[in-house]
């Protein structure tokens, strides 16, 4: 019946809105009822923590396609944050950027290549490159704060161009980038097959371990980048940041709607999803509600998005059992 | 007429896994143009020369040679680079992506950028799908195609590399009819090409309509080879199991007794409505009907694995609803599982454990498993059922199909089971332990147990029930005594009320 099908074809437009749509409402929210909420402080606020959060969930993105997990994104934010202070102390800003981005992401290679090569499970392989990242962030560090002066490289972690922060555009090029990747690019479809079924990919002639060593990389270069502006808006270099980051980056994708378990998910969905928590954040800490609170809510909108996920699974299951008979 | 050159051929070929000989000196060749069926029994050898042949495995020794120049590779890219394709059992698509980027699968098109260019992918699908004539919506995702409509995808897909050999693995096990036609068409058409076509089915008549030679595998050797119009199908068998067996027996007519089994009006709203029938001691009821028609779904139903939203279930008279299977179990049921891999058994623990799962809460006293009294059972069961297995402590993976599905019995007999529900008991199962299945299920019947059987396979279902339901679309269409179905009726049945059912869409 063509009717039937277009209420589901707009019943599934929804679906894959949902995210966008549960932000608009929490805008409204926001706007309407919360004082201070529009105000260009809180909202660059917002986007300054948030857009890292964002670069984070972006790689975290795909990794979650090839249905693995990564773990040790807060900690290699920590690494190159201490990374990057260490040696522009001594070298200037270009170089320690440089090095910032480069140390990460190669514990990214190893994590990678432990996953892909000898096949270990994800979630172990980057549980333990979180415990080797943090452990070398605070060995280097001496567990202490690195500050930093120069002036420029502060300058652009804490800079607005028309009044938006810098680093917010930074993460808007960056899901244009990865969601180009994922649409566009051979390897980037193959990220989904990968996640969907890697034996089918495999004897479809993917280079499967290739994909999978991509995506760490990539994830841990995306750490690596927040981890660079972040420090910059900080002003120094510190082993213990980025706490929990993973965390916040897992559950903005889950909510952005893509499946733990590989193969799906989009990156619209998951800049709704950062900015949901993002909002969710300023609207609770701007009414006063204590971070105890805070932490709650955040885990119960967590386990109703993936409560959802798992009703619509099946409604859509049964769907189709219906559809045969039909 | 001189003789083709073969398009692969393979001489002598032998192999062994961990000093099993699996293949011992097999002789294979392939024409362009041809289909040629490999068959036997499970065990017999067949996956593994397939393995061989596209590249996963490499032969301990022998020769392989393709298009008349030896190879000497165990690597599956260099296969299917080379033009060796094939499309295995567990159909290999991936889901999340559409019919389109499936087909063109690690072999996407691009634009001069390096993007993947989607206006040539979907043309080269649309071409690859018309050359063999079929059409699909290029932009459904592969998860939502039928079982069959996946094949002909994977089958596209082996063309986008200009495959010259491809080999079917048992490539119509879940089609109906019309489906196995469809995919005769192909190949078909395949074979007019040029292609040489390697084709593995457990399914005899498919192979004398399609074949045009046949090489009998037993025991890991080559028992004959030959053009099709040499066999018929008790040679065929005889080849096979080494043995006469005789199809047309049928099972005795039962002398039903006592009422074990009673449903009325049994309705689960959207998958099937108003379902009534009952089953005695001493019958096996067939329930024929096409995939999707709701079968599996009334089993899982009765069995308490999924709810039913109205209707009455009467077990000796009792009315029960039951909560799970487990509950279902202490009232003298037994399900074989559609999917015996994945629900029926737990692939990774031994035969002896498999066996044991549903009577262990049974048998416990104050909560320990008495494993040396269930041992004795279980190892009684197995022996009367006659699982082939060299030890019970090994896995039920190692185990051949037919006798995984007889552990799966076992387990329900250890468990004093008297109402067997069975969902298609012998697919994937080669001949030989087809039959033993059916004398296990003449066994039960004379035992007095009762015997629900779903079917896809007609003369089985002829041969083996007292009395064939028919169901279409979640409902009952139709039962009749076996004496008067024929499969004419049963397919007329089943079919007739899918096409009403279309035209009131």
């Amino acid at each position: 019946m063509p009717s039937d099908r277009r209420w589901r074809s707009v019943l599934a437009g929804l679906n894959d809105y949902s995210a966008a749509l549960v932000l608009i409402c929490l805008l409204g929210y926001g706007a309407l009822r919360v004082p201070n909420f529009l105000s260009e402080m809180n909202l660059s606020a917002i986007l300054y923590q948030y857009s890292i959060i964002g670069l984070l969930a972006l790689g975290q993105l795909l990794v979650v396609l090839t249905a693995g997990i990564d773990l040790s994104q807060g900690a290699l934010l920590a690494l190159t944050s201490i990374t990057t202070a260490l040696v522009m102390v001594k070298h200037g800003p270009v170089l320690g950027t440089l090095a910032g981005l480069t140390l990460p992401t190669c514990v990214g290679v190893m994590s990678g290549l432990l996953v892909s090569r000898l096949r270990m499970p994800s979630f172990l392989v980057t549980l333990g490159t979180m415990g080797v990242a943090r452990g070398m962030a605070m060995q280097i560090a001496n567990a202490r704060p690195v500050p930093i002066h120069h002036e420029a490289f502060i300058a652009f972690g804490s800079g607005t161009f028309l009044h938006i922060p810098i680093s917010a555009f930074v993460w808007v090029v960056a899901c244009v980038a990865v969601h180009f990747f994922l649409t566009r690019r051979a390897f980037g479809r193959h990220v989904y097959a990968v996640g969907s079924s890697e034996e089918s990919s495999r004897l479809s002639g993917v280079k499967v371990a290739a994909v999978k060593l991509t995506v760490y990389v990539l994830s841990a270069f995306l750490c690596a980048v927040g981890g660079v502006i972040w420090t910059s808006r900080l002003g120094s270099g510190s082993p213990v940041g980025g706490q929990n980051y993973e965390l916040e980056s897992i559950a903005a994708v889950v909510v952005g709607g893509a499946s733990l378990f590989g193969g799906k998910g989009r990156v619209d969905g998951v800049f709704a999803g950062v900015l949901i928590f993002g909002v969710i954040n300023s609207v609770l800490n701007l009414s006063g509600i204590s971070p105890f609170w805070q932490g709650m809510i955040k885990g119960a909108v967590v386990l109703l998005a993936v409560a959802l996920t798992q009703i619509r699974a099946r409604a859509e299951a049964q769907a189709t059992v219906g559809m045969a008979d039909a | 007429m001189s003789v083709p050159v073969p398009l692969l051929e393979l001489r002598n070929v032998s192999k062994a896994f961990s000093g099993v000989e699996v293949l011992h000196d097999v002789s294979f060749d392939l024409r362009a143009g041809e289909v040629h069926c490999v068959v036997g029994e499970n065990g017999a050898g067949k996956s593994t020369l397939i393995k061989i042949i596209s590249g996963a495995y490499s032969a301990d020794s022998g020769r392989i040679a393709y298009f008349g120049r030896d190879v000497h590779h165990a690597d599956p890219r260099w296969a299917r680079g080379h033009g060796i394709s094939t499309i295995y059992q567990e159909i290999d698509l991936v889901p999340a992506l559409n019919v389109a980027e499936n087909i063109c699968l690690g072999n996407e098109p691009r634009t001069r950028g390096g993007n993947v260019d989607r206006a040539a992918m979907r043309r080269l699908a649309e071409r690859l799908l018309d050359e063999i004539g079929v059409s699909l919506d290029l932009d459904a995702s592969a998860g939502s195609l039928t079982v069959a409509h996946q094949q002909m995808v994977a089958i596209a897909r082996t063309l986008s590399v200009n495959s010259r050999v491809l080999l079917l693995d048992e490539p119509t096990a879940v089609f109906t009819g019309t489906e196995v036609e469809a995919l005769f068409r192909i190949v078909r058409r395949l074979k007019d090409q040029g292609l040489g076509i390697i084709y593995i089915s457990h399914h005899l008549e498919e192979i004398f309509q399609i074949g045009d030679r046949i090489t009998v595998m037993r025991d890991g050797r080559v028992t004959r080879t030959g053009p099709v119009q040499e066999f018929d199908r008790t040679s065929l068998v005889r080849a096979m199991v080494g043995r006469d067996i005789d199809f047309s027996r049928q099972s005795q007519a039962a002398t039903p007794g006592e009422e074990l089994l009673r449903v009325e009006g049994l309705t689960r709203r959207g998958v099937f409505r108003d379902i009534s029938f009952s089953l005695r001691r001493g019958e096996v009821v067939g329930v024929a009907g096409l995939v999707g028609s709701g079968r599996t779904e009334v089993a899982r139903a009765i069995f308490g694995v999924d709810r039913f939203d109205s209707g009455v279930l009467l077990v000796r008279g009792v009315e029960q609803r039951f909560r799970s299977p487990r509950h279902a179990l202490s009232r003298g049921l037994g399900m074989l599982p559609e999917n015996r891999k994945e629900e029926g058994l737990v692939q990774s623990r031994p035969v002896l454990e498999n066996a044991a799962y549903s009577s262990v809460q049974l048998q416990s006293r104050l909560g320990f498993v008495p494993w040396a009294r269930i041992r004795r059972t279980v190892r009684q069961v197995i022996e009367d059922v006659g699982v082939r297995c060299a030890s019970t402590n090994l896995n039920v993976r190692s185990l051949s199909g037919g006798n995984q599905q007889k552990v799966v019995i076992v387990k329900w007999l250890a468990a004093r089971s008297d109402i067997l529900v069975l969902d298609e008991p012998t697919r994937g199962v080669d001949v030989g332990a087809r039959e033993e299945i059916y004398a296990l299920m003449r066994k039960f019947k004379a035992d007095g147990k009762a015997i629900l059987m779903i079917s896809s396979d007609l003369p089985e279902l002829l041969t083996q029930a007292d009395r064939i339901l028919v169901m279409a679309k979640g409902r009952i269409v139709g039962e009749m005594p076996r004496d008067e179905a024929s499969e004419e009726a049963v397919l007329g049945l089943a079919l007739e009320t899918r096409r009403e059912g279309h035209r009131a869409q």
